[in-house]
């Protein structure tokens, strides 16, 4: 078993010289340990504890221009050698592509930028305490509000371990991290109706540090199903729509696979075309930041080794760039942008890490006191987006919007327009962005969309 | 498949042996215990990816694990690992164990009769044979996607193989091995022509190997050949698509992966977990009606080869066809091992785990409804105007509102009794324990899906991924708000 980081160098280093030896051009190796404890409460008592170790190993091996990729999580030295060999005779299958290849020395030669990805006071953190922090969090939802008579439970997660890249240019990377999460879903009834609501709230962190109280998330999950109550549907028609940050980020995961790399490569996506041109209005940015201390998806190095960088993407409304690796920003004639993300078996590809749009000044409630009548969208349900035209059509659910205040609460409604025009037509921004999640937008202003709910207008 | 001893993988390689098995059991049991288990598992895929008139991507996949489960009332301890050493699993099984602190009296659930079945009787494994093949077919694929249409610019093509062997042992004596193989092919095209840029996409399998793409399928195609053809067809259709209508519709639903409803709308909300916790808009409604009596809906995991179909469940219960909805009453849930206990109902065969690294929780399998005796023809006829949906994409349920979601990619719009023009994709919103009370007609055209359907569900030990199938035949929904952009 593999529990520290130096001999997963090791086994990293052995078979990359090993896959060399064998006639590998190029190849690089990821190793991933981890330990994880997780434990749910439900309605106060200990419903699970889930302990578990797992470590794995990606190799990627380049044989003029060959490429394979695969993983494996037996780590017993002689059968990584054969493992090496199999992957070494996949690539001879593959068709070869001069573009595939490591990022060059000089890439590698870049300095670090310090960033916070571990905590190490969270090794001392036993079971009793995750139970602690779950059942308090559980607790304060239910004394929130006495419609809440039922809960899914809430977890905590704790993770700890470490990755380790290494690659046939002589560059071997070590980070370690660590991820503390708590979550909080509780339901709400109310009472002589068949209303039946359920909600969650939940945070993540690398350390204790700026921790979220768990009463507050807690209490943050009982607000939230408790106001679902008595939803109504709301009347067919065009309205101007809100975002909460939920539906925001869900919206801008959308644009994230819309500006990735790879969608422009291959024909998939609406922007394709559209680098150097306006997309935004000019007041909006939208960066990459692998930098963020404490968030739980920055780190220090991407998927192909390199040092990263915070990324611009669009700079006063104009895409700058797109989401690069290495491979795809050759294929582009463009920059690589160090964004390259990897699953243990697969090529690299790209992705983001805190993809944040950037933060406006007014505050939400400015923003709905904006409109005399209006919806709300608290969040989307399902996928509804074709992203070679922008075609996007979601089911929602939120509240009405009258004389500019919030209303009555509406659900079993769908939401849909074209992402082109929905992102020009991004009116205002709030100032309520949260640092930590992975993709964050505060909320959003938007012009009209079409809101089909209940009744039609043909 | 149902393995021999020698002829595993666990029991060769890593020594995963009878003597084994019951120290670990036996660390993880005490004498409060419900229930234990432990589950492992061994799996190898292959990956292959067409793009640009070539192979450009192979990769492989290997792992194994075991994962330890001891059980008390409703509570459990799980540990697991991907060391299949025996410190290490006794290790996991104390740990397991340490839950179990509490009181309680030995119950173990009844244990549902099944006979021994082979519904993927295998020769050889979807991973034998050599790559030369993989490429020659994904090479065939790009040449007829490329000729079928001149507006066709961009073929991808993926195909993935696995095989997994499975080991369950319970603390009630029950041991099951299956070995599972699992294959799938997904085409997509992008077309151009002057004004527009659309895709389209087709695909499926089973568990079956390789050599089953190259079989007739659907008229004179071959499975690989049918899902080119559709591929394109929904692609070129969908150059022409206008904005669909928003608003209350009646709509039409064609047969096969259109079943997505029947998987939201009532699927998970009748999963064993939400329904003995309470938490579901289906709890405590046995026996009442939950949809107009055309609808019978089963959920099946004894289809022979199809992609949701498993001789056990990962609990080790041999599948059933378990009739959810009968002709519109309520008749039960889907249950796990823990779900049935807690209910005092029989384990269902639904007990499902996305790998070793995973807790089972109440699953679908392969979900459908019977037959009725409508002809499709008369059913769109009926429609003066509305929505025919021939194919979707995916979908989403909240399982406590009962709200529902699934988005259509190929749909044409119903005037006056006929199908007439293609319309953008929309997505479709509904209430799970209504939805199925406005369907009065029902298709004698029942079909399964092709076998691409994948299955999400959060659980206490993270999010898991099972493949599924789905089956409908065609139906018309009397209402259904229908997420247009043209108002």
């Amino acid at each position: 078993m593999i529990d520290n980081p130096e001999s997963a160098a090791r086994i990293a280093e052995d078979l990359l010289d090993a896959v060399v030896g064998l006639g590998a051009t190029q190849a690089d190796v990821i190793v991933r340990v981890s330990d994880r404890l997780a434990v749910s409460v439900r309605k106060g008592e200990n419903e699970l504890v889930d302990k578990a170790h797992s470590s794995g190993l990606g190799l990627r091996v380049i044989v003029d221009g060959h490429q394979a990729s695969a993983s494996t999580s037996d780590l017993d030295e002689g059968r990584l050698k054969t493992f090496g060999r199999r992957v070494l005779d996949m690539a001879q299958a593959v068709a070869p592509d001069s573009d595939v290849g490591l990022p060059s020395d000089a890439e590698y030669a870049d300095e670090a930028e310090t960033v916070e990805l571990y905590d190490a006071s969270l090794e001392e953190l036993e079971t009793n305490d995750l139970v602690e922090l779950a059942r308090t969090a559980e607790q304060a939802a239910f004394d929130e509000d006495s419609r809440i008579q039922n809960s899914e439970g809430a977890k905590t997660e704790l993770l700890r371990g470490f990755s380790i890249y290494a690659c046939s240019h002589g560059v071997t990377r070590i980070r370690q991290g660590s991820r503390l999460g708590l979550s909080c879903e509780v339901l709400a009834q109310s009472p002589g109706t068949d209303s039946f609501e359920r909600d969650q709230w939940w945070a993540a962190r690398r350390s204790m540090k700026d921790f979220p109280g768990a009463e507050s998330i807690g209490r943050k999950a009982a607000v939230r199903a408790v106001s679902r109550l008595n939803s109504d549907v709301p009347v067919t028609g065009r309205y101007p729509v809100i975002l909460s940050p939920e539906a925001a980020g869900q919206l801008l995961r959308t644009i994230s696979e819309a500006i990735n790399g790879y969608s422009v490569l291959r024909k998939g996506t609406f922007l394709g075309e559209a680098l150097g041109t306006r997309i935004m209005s000019p007041d909006l940015q939208l960066t990459d930041n692998p930098l963020i201390n404490n968030a739980p998806s920055s780190r220090s190095f991407d998927g192909e080794g390199l040092h990263t960088r915070p990324v611009v993407l669009v700079r006063d409304g104009v895409l700058e760039t797109f989401i690069l690796d290495s491979y795809v920003a050759r294929r582009l004639g463009l920059q690589s942008n160090r964004q390259a993300v990897r699953g243990l078996g697969s090529p690299p590809r790209a992705g983001a890490t805190n993809l944040h749009l950037g933060q406006g000044t007014a505050t939400p409630r400015e923003l709905v006191s904006t409109l005399d009548r209006g919806v709300y969208v608290s969040s989307f349900m399902g996928f509804g987006v074709n992203l070679v035209t922008g075609d996007f059509s979601k089911g929602a659910r939120g509240f009405q919007i009258e004389a500019g205040d919030l209303a009555s609460p509406i659900h079993e409604f769908t939401v849909a327009g074209n992402l082109k025009d929905i992102l020009l037509g991004i009116q205002g921004v709030g100032n309520d962005l949260d640092p930590y999640r992975a993709v964050s937008s505060p909320t959003l202003l938007l012009s009209e969309m079409a809101v089909a709910g209940g009744g039609s207008s043909t | 498949m149902i393995l021999e001893g020698q002829k595993s993988t666990l029991v060769r390689r890593f020594g995963f042996d009878d003597g084994l098995v019951n120290r670990v059991l036996g660390a993880a049991a005490s004498r409060r215990m419900d229930d234990a288990d432990l589950y492992a598992e061994y799996v190898e895929s292959e990956t292959y990816a067409l793009e640009d008139s070539v192979l450009k991507t192979a990769t492989r996949h290997c792992s194994q694990g075991a994962g330890i489960r001891a059980i008390v009332g409703d509570r459990f301890g799980y540990a697991h690992s991907n060391d299949l050493d025996a410190s290490t699993l006794l290790l996991a099984a104390k740990t397991a164990r340490a839950i179990s602190d509490q009181s309680g009296t030995l119950s173990l659930p009844v244990l549902a009769e099944g006979q021994a079945r082979d519904l993927y009787p295998m020769t050889s494994s979807p991973l034998d044979g050599d790559v030369k093949s993989r490429v020659q077919m994904l090479d065939d694929i790009d040449r007829r996607a490329r000729a079928a249409d001149p507006r066709v610019k961009e073929v991808f093509a993926t195909l993935s193989l696995e095989d997994k062997e499975v080991v369950v042992a319970r603390l009630d004596g029950c041991v099951v091995t299956d070995r599972r193989p699992l294959c799938r092919l997904d085409v997509r095209v992008v077309v151009e022509d002057n004004t527009r840029r659309e895709s389209g996409r087709s695909g499926g399998g089973g568990r079956f190997t390789f050599e089953n793409f190259m079989v007739n399928y659907v008229g004179d195609e071959n499975r690989w050949q049918f899902f080119v053809d559709d591929a394109v067809r929904k692609a070129i259709i969908a150059l022409d698509a206008r904005p669909a209508p928003a608003g209350v519709f009646p709509v039409v639903l064609g047969p096969g992966n259109p079943g997505v409803l029947l998987h939201e709308a009532i699927g998970h909300g009748l999963e064993g977990d939400f329904n003995r916790k309470g938490t579901s808009a289906f709890s405590g409604r046995v026996g009442t009606r939950v949809a107009s009596s055309e609808c019978t809906v089963v959920d099946d995991g004894t289809l022979p080869g199809r992609r949701g179909s498993l001789n056990v469940d990962d609990e080790g219960t041999p599948t059933n066809c378990n009739v959810l909805i009968e002709k519109g009453i309520l008749r039960g849930y889907l249950h796990d091992r823990m779900s049935a206990r807690l209910m005092g109902e029989k384990p269902t065969g639904n007990g499902r785990r996305q790998s070793y690294a995973h807790s089972p929780m109440p699953r679908m399998t392969n979900t459908f409804m019977l037959s009725g005796s409508k002809d499709p023809e008369e059913i769109i006829r009926s429609v003066d105007y509305g929505l025919y949906a021939a194919s979707f994409g995916g979908g989403q349920v909240e399982i406590t509102s009962g709200k529902f979601v699934f988005s259509a990619n190929e749909a044409y719009l119903i005037e006056n009794g006929k199908i007439t023009a293609p319309v953008r994709g929309a997505t479709l919103i509904g209430n799970g324990p209504d939805v199925l009370t406005k369907v009065h007609m029902v298709g004698n055209d029942l079909e399964q899906d092709h076998g691409s359907g994948t299955c999400g569900k959060g659980g206490t030990t993270g999010s898991q991924l099972v493949p599924v199938g789905i089956g409908l035949p065609t139906i018309c929904v009397e209402e259904m708000t229908v997420g247009g952009t043209a108002t």
